[in-house]
């Protein structure tokens, strides 16, 4: 197998670094190095944990490299590897209650749940600036306050879901959870930001999208 | 239309808006990790390829180890050379190569060889090509040449060396019992035992007065008394020359050196009769 050649699987990638071709495993790492860091970003972590956990994630990986099967899609194997140091981390600093996994795992409490403080924010963002070149990044940042503010479980499966590109069944199986309540998860989550977002969302997700290629188009 | 499929694909179609949303204002944000980070895991990446080759192409036989004899111990044996080669340059920088008897032995022997004839005052000129022919009084000229270094204005003539059959014995018992320190100096083993045999065999010969020393048979130095004169007399001397010689002593008023001479005699020659006149001024016979 040629690890150079561009439209490599992740799996093909990883075994051809368990081959010994060490260039297979920097393009694996950089393909999925920032999504990673967002995905412990996310989980209200300040940027050196994020890195941290970073970093020794994908350090189990370089150590688990002589292990690894294809019998699951890479992602699936990155991303367990990844919550393990993740509720790892948790556990040793006490910081964020593993407890609010299993708590949040309720959906039910989506619909009495109140609107976060950020939410007034973005609001008030979007009231005082309504220019687009303005408020792309406050929109940026609002959303990612969304997501962040979402319960633990919800958010872990969002951030699985859009990170990891992790299916369903992939998730059930890093969570340690039934596929139903990790369907429910997700679909929870979605409506918490739908609601959360609910008359900015569209029409700013796509002016931000429109100013993001104005803006990289002015750049080159 | 089913209405289920219709609310999955609205979930999806949602799903899908959301996720790209949140992937647009996430590179909005523009976070990226420490590069620290990614020069630390992709420097491990290449150091765990390097440890666990299982490349093919780079894998070592099995059995590479065990086939080269040296490769366990190259680092012991380098140890042990450099320590061998640390020591010899000590003994060497310690030691000089003039101090070594295996070199100076050699260079003596040449040297001294030529000169034994004018040093003896023996009228053998073939003496010293037999004693450098025979070979085992080389540490005792060695031992010699170097008291000749340490002490060259003292040294007598012929003292050295013997001629054999030379009129005169080489030493007396009291001379031997004056051996300097370094001519007992510690020599190799095989010297030493010679030449204590060489001794022990001349012991009785000397004591007769009558047998000279092997021929070519360097005898060890001879310590000269701290109040003997270096030319007062000569080992080589005949009875006759001694006697003459402390006669004359006498008529020179130096009674002192004719006694000492004439007791040096008796103990050389105890056969000999000395005459009156050598006796004269002290009354022994």
């Amino acid at each position: 197998m040629n690890a150079d050649e561009p439209d490599d699987s992740d799996e093909d990638l990883m075994l051809a670094y368990a081959a010994g071709t060490a260039s297979a495993f920097t393009r694996l790492y950089d393909r999925h190095e920032r999504a990673l860091h967002r995905f412990f970003l996310r989980q209200s972590l300040a940027l050196e944990e994020a890195d941290d956990l970073l970093q020794n994630t994908w350090m189990a990986v370089v150590r688990s490299a002589c292990n690894y099967a294809p019998d699951a899609k890479f992602t699936t194997w990155l991303y367990t590897i990844a919550r393990s140091k993740l509720v790892d981390h948790w556990r040793a600093t006490q910081k964020h209650m593993t407890l609010d996994l299993d708590a949040a795992n309720d959906p039910d409490d989506v619909e009495g749940h109140h609107e976060p403080a950020w939410l007034d924010r973005v609001a008030a963002d979007e009231s005082a600036q309504p220019e687009v070149q303005a408020m792309s990044r406050e929109y940026a940042k609002a959303f990612i306050a969304a997501v962040e503010a979402l319960p633990a479980a919800q958010r872990e499966a969002f951030l699985l879901h859009v990170e990891g590109d992790v299916s369903i069944e992939a998730m059930a199986a890093i969570t340690s959870v039934g596929i139903e309540t990790a369907k429910s998860r997700l679909r929870y989550a979605m409506k918490r930001l739908r609601i959360a977002c609910a008359g900015w969302l569209q029409p700013h997700a796509s002016r931000v999208s429109s100013h993001l290629i104005e803006a990289s188009s002015d750049e080159s | 239309m089913n209405p289920e499929s219709d609310e999955a694909r609205d979930e999806h179609g949602e799903r899908d808006a959301i996720a790209r949303a949140y992937r647009e204002a996430s590179h909005a944000i523009d976070e990226r990790p420490d590069p620290r980070v990614r020069a630390a895991v992709l420097a491990a990446a290449a150091r765990a390829v390097d440890a666990k080759p299982t490349d093919a192409a780079h894998r070592r036989p099995a059995n590479a180890r065990a086939s080269h004899p040296f490769s366990a111990r190259r680092w012991p044996l380098s140890a042990a050379a450099l320590l061998v080669v640390s020591i010899m340059a000590g003994l060497v920088a310690t030691r000089g190569w003039w101090e070594r008897p295996d070199l100076v032995d050699a260079n003596q022997q040449q040297r001294a060889t030529p000169e034994a004839p004018a040093q003896s005052g023996a009228p053998t000129p073939s003496v010293t090509t037999t004693a450098g022919m025979l070979g085992p009084p080389a540490a005792t000229d060695t031992t010699q040449d170097r008291n000749a270094r340490q002490e060259p204005e003292t040294k007598a003539p012929g003292r050295t060396r013997r001629a054999p059959g030379a009129a005169s014995p080489k030493r007396d018992d009291a001379n031997q019992a004056r051996v300097t320190p370094e001519a007992t100096a510690p020599l190799p083993a095989g010297q030493i035992s010679s030449d204590t045999t060489r001794r022990k065999s001349e012991a009785p010969a000397k004591n007769a007065g009558a047998a000279p020393a092997a021929p070519g048979v360097a005898q060890p130095a001879v310590a000269r008394p701290a109040d003997a004169r270096p030319d007062s007399r000569d080992e080589a001397d005949t009875p006759d020359v001694w006697v003459a010689r402390i006669v004359k002593l006498r008529e020179a008023g130096k009674h002192d050196d004719a006694d000492r001479e004439v007791t040096l005699l008796k103990q050389r020659y105890p056969a000999f009769a000395i005459p009156r006149q050598a006796l004269r001024a002290t009354g022994t016979r």
